[in-house]
């Protein structure tokens, strides 16, 4: 999701999904149809180091009045739409949570190449992350 | 303990992915392979 976080890739070469810590629960069935439909093979799954996803709660304050100053919201609203989703977007540790993501949808979509890959947004290049 | 493992040749993908879209896009991405021309993925 990250705006610092741009492929070098030909036009036409991938379908690409943004999603907060590289959390592909919330966009499965977009998954789901761009292997059915659209073909995919194999899903590069890259996050990017210094994620927002990761510790979210301490960043609460600043999304709250975020969208209190940004977007017109209500202090009340702008906490219960925190409550609600941030527990569902929060992951601990951006490697751990890309390896454990990977091996879901490696599950999920048995057929599939799934690879885990971090984006590092110091230097822009894609390492691959081997599994322990 | 999970390590990440940079990409700065094609020798440092690992084998399962050579060969693959997956092995592609790093070579793209991070080794500037010139551009194969695609009209769907």
């Amino acid at each position: 999701m990250d705006s610092r976080k741009h492929l070098h890739i030909p036009d036409h070469f991938a379908f690409i999904l943004r999603s907060g810590g590289a959390n592909l629960r919330p966009a499965e069935f977009k998954v789901s149809y761009a292997i059915a439909v659209g073909g995919v093979r194999a899903i590069a799954l890259i996050g990017h180091n210094r994620c927002g996803m990761v510790n979210l709660v301490a960043r609460r304050e600043a999304f709250v009045n975020g969208l209190i100053e940004g977007a017109g919201w209500d202090r009340v609203r702008a906490e219960e739409h925190f409550m609600s989703f941030a527990p569902i977007f929060e992951i601990g540790n951006e490697i751990e949570f890309i390896i454990s993501e990977a091996e879901r949808l490696s599950l999920k979509y048995p057929k599939i190449i799934v690879a885990p890959l971090m984006f590092n947004v110091d230097d822009g290049l894609i390492s691959w992350i081997e599994r322990s | 303990m999970n390590k990440l493992r940079p990409i700065q040749s094609r020798s440092d993908i690992p084998e399962k992915f050579r060969e693959t879209p997956i092995g592609l896009l790093l070579e793209y991405h991070n080794l500037g392979k010139p551009y194969d021309v695609y009209s769907n993925a």
